[in-house]
């Protein structure tokens, strides 16, 4: 069998352009533009690989490179190379780039075949930019299908992983970044909430990658011998699927060396159904919960109330995420702050707050559209923080003004993201310290050791705290947690002063987060022919 | 003839759009309004301005692409860029 090229769109992003809008860059750090999106100098950055194209690579048994990000003259090169096949995967916001990927690959290889896939191709008339075949749904069954490849073979899952840091520290290179594993378990939901467009895109229903929670562990076994111990699983609502969560969970429980643990996505609905002591002790560490709304009647949010979901999770040290939508249709101006008030009392470790995206493909686009109620837009507005609709109760450009207000908001009242996860972290190792279970006090002896590790970043930064009250509530905490671990060590104390050296520099170049666009590089990476290569011979040419 | 019409600037240009909309090139009038006569949408318009940048290997930008109302236009925009058949 022949050679594949897979590849993202090509960068720029940051650039005002036909494509691009400025600030387009920032959407590709995961963490800093949407979880940890507040101002000041404490949020995260993680920059999340295109784990699709890496799952396609290592389960066909054709040579394949993958690309992230190349720019056009490097995406030419590699057109040159004259590929059997050349695979983009895009979003919505990509379109106008595949349309020119694309000429450019008839132009200098017009023998290539060229496949589309990823969200993107819920538009309409996609087949129009004259792509050889249009991926819909999940793309490593397609290709196999398309190549003819049988569908039995076993599904190896490459190793995918991205890593967290401080925004700030990303220019130098005296800090440890944390290292997670990304899990592709499955995709779809059969939820059926009518903005999400992952739903909808999989016909409202679950498509299971990693068919069991054995086959999730054996990833996180692999991962686990070259030093990665936290997984982020991608797969919508994942405590619906009693037996995978069951079946990972005990795998974790038996795991000899370091614990594992997992993040996940997770309704009400779904968590309502388990005892949160005991997914803790089988490696729960952080879960994405969609609050949408003090008033959201989305069939996921009934169960147990939602605030003592957030409180139980937080005292056994689980972070959070509570991710809550502006310009829903019962919203008004008034109500857009108390929405950030209950975000407040769930004191969630971290806050998405976005638009209300009405994605192609969705029944809120549907409806939306039938009440005349779509802006016309371009395709590169569809972002989570572009207005793309027309609410009734709202001015153009305001629901945009207090989304950016709520994090501000968020951020004064509750202090940086990365404070209330080491705030959890230390909660958790307080309650679970003499727990008569094992496993949850190996899970106290975790918390204890990851709030070590970020406590230099609080020692001597008081002064950059958005203000009074929250460097009240940080020194508590900080007393709290020296008072029980004991006082710094002398290397933290080093540390927490280049902190503070760090902290000065950045502080005095900017004063926000958001001015300076940060493109990524490119990253290639070469898979050999056969899927059981893949797991040997993972070759990074140049990281990110 | 029809070959040797079909390498001219304009000729390629006609026959690049009579691809994107599905017409026979016998049908391309230049002057042509093409959103009112050949109801051009917006991804059709993607792509044809995607595949002239390129073939004649110039940059159009959004402000650009917005003027353009007729073939003629487009082929007087290519040829302000510099580009020959």
């Amino acid at each position: 069998m022949g050679r594949m090229l897979l590849t993202t769109v090509f960068r720029p992003f940051g650039v005002e352009n036909k494509y691009n809008k400025k600030g387009d860059d920032l959407l590709l750090d995961y963490l800093a533009s949407r979880l940890t999106r507040e101002p000041g100098l404490f949020p995260l950055s993680s920059y999340v690989p295109h784990a699709s194209l890496h799952l396609i690579a290592a389960n066909l048994p054709m040579e394949s490179r993958v690309l992230e990000y190349p720019s056009v003259e490097e995406y030419v090169e590699e057109v040159k190379r004259r590929y059997d096949l050349i695979g983009i995967g895009f979003t919505i916001k990509g379109f106008g780039k595949v349309a020119k990927m694309i000429a450019l690959a008839r132009k200098h290889a017009p023998a290539t075949k060229v496949v589309l896939g990823g969200f993107g191709t819920a538009l309409h008339d996609v087949e129009v930019l004259g792509a050889d075949y249009v991926c819909r749904g999940e793309g490593v069954t397609f290709m196999r299908d398309l190549l003819g490849v049988p569908q039995g073979l076993e599904i190896v899952h490459p190793k995918v992983t991205a890593d967290i840091t401080l925004k700030i520290f990303q220019n130098y290179n005296l800090f440890g970044k944390e290292t997670i594993g990304l899990i592709t378990s499955g995709f779809g939901c059969p939820n059926a909430c009518e903005f999400c467009c992952t739903s909808a895109y999989y016909g409202h229903r679950n498509v299971r990658f990693l068919k069991t929670g054995r086959d999730i562990y054996k990833v996180m076994r692999r991962l686990s011998r070259v030093g990665i111990h936290s997984f982020l699983i991608f797969e919508e609502d994942f405590m619906l699927y009693n037996d995978k969560v069951e079946d990972l969970g005990n795998a974790i429980e038996e795991h000899q060396g370091n614990p594992l643990s997992y993040a996940c996505f997770a309704s009400v609905m779904a968590l309502s159904n388990y005892d949160f002591e005991e997914l803790v002790a089988k490696g729960l560490g952080h879960v994405w919960i969609g609050v949408e709304s003090v008033n959201a009647s989305f069939s996921k949010r009934q169960g147990r109330d939602i605030g003592t979901i957030f409180a139980e999770l937080r005292a056994l040290g689980v972070t959070t995420t509570a991710s809550s939508i502006f310009g829903l249709d019962h919203h008004t101006p008034e109500q857009l702050p108390r929405e950030v008030d209950f975000l407040t009392e769930l004191y969630p470790s971290t806050v998405q707050l976005s638009n209300l995206m009405p994605a192609v493909g969705t029944e809120l686009r549907r409806r939306l559209e039938a009440e005349g109620r779509i802006t016309a837009v371009g395709y590169k507005d569809a972002d989570l923080y572009s207005e793309v609709i027309h609410h009734p109760a709202f001015k153009p450009g305001e629901i945009q003004t207090a989304i950016f207000d709520g994090y501000q908001r968020l951020y004064e009242l509750m202090g940086p993201s990365v404070f209330r996860i080491l705030d959890t972290w230390f909660a958790g190792y307080r309650n679970l310290r003499r727990s008569r279970n094992p496993s949850l006090r190996k899970r106290a002896e975790l918390y204890a050791s990851r709030s070590r590790a970020i406590l230099p970043i609080f020692l001597k930064t008081s002064e950059y705290l958005p203000n009074n009250e929250v460097r009240y509530r940080v020194k508590r905490t900080l007393d709290e947690i020296t008072g029980e671990l004991g006082p710094p060590t002398a290397e933290q104390q080093e540390q927490a002063e280049v902190i503070r050296q760090v902290f000065a520099i950045e502080a005095g170049k900017r004063c926000d987060l958001y001015g300076e666009p940060i493109e990524p590089e490119l990253a290639v990476c070469d898979y050999p022919s056969g899927p059981e290569g893949a797991n040997m011979l993972q070759t990074v040419l140049e990281a990110r | 003839m029809c070959e040797s019409r079909n390498n001219t600037l304009e000729g390629r240009v006609r026959s690049r759009f009579a691809e994107v909309i599905g017409v026979s090139i016998e049908e391309v009038r230049p002057d042509a309004n093409l959103f009112e006569v050949y109801h051009l949408d917006s991804v059709r318009a993607l792509k044809l301005i995607s595949d002239v940048e390129v073939e004649f290997d110039i940059d159009i930008e959004q402000e650009e692409a917005r003027q353009i109302r007729t073939l003629n236009d487009l082929i007087d925009l290519i040829r302000a860029k510099g580009a020959e058949a």
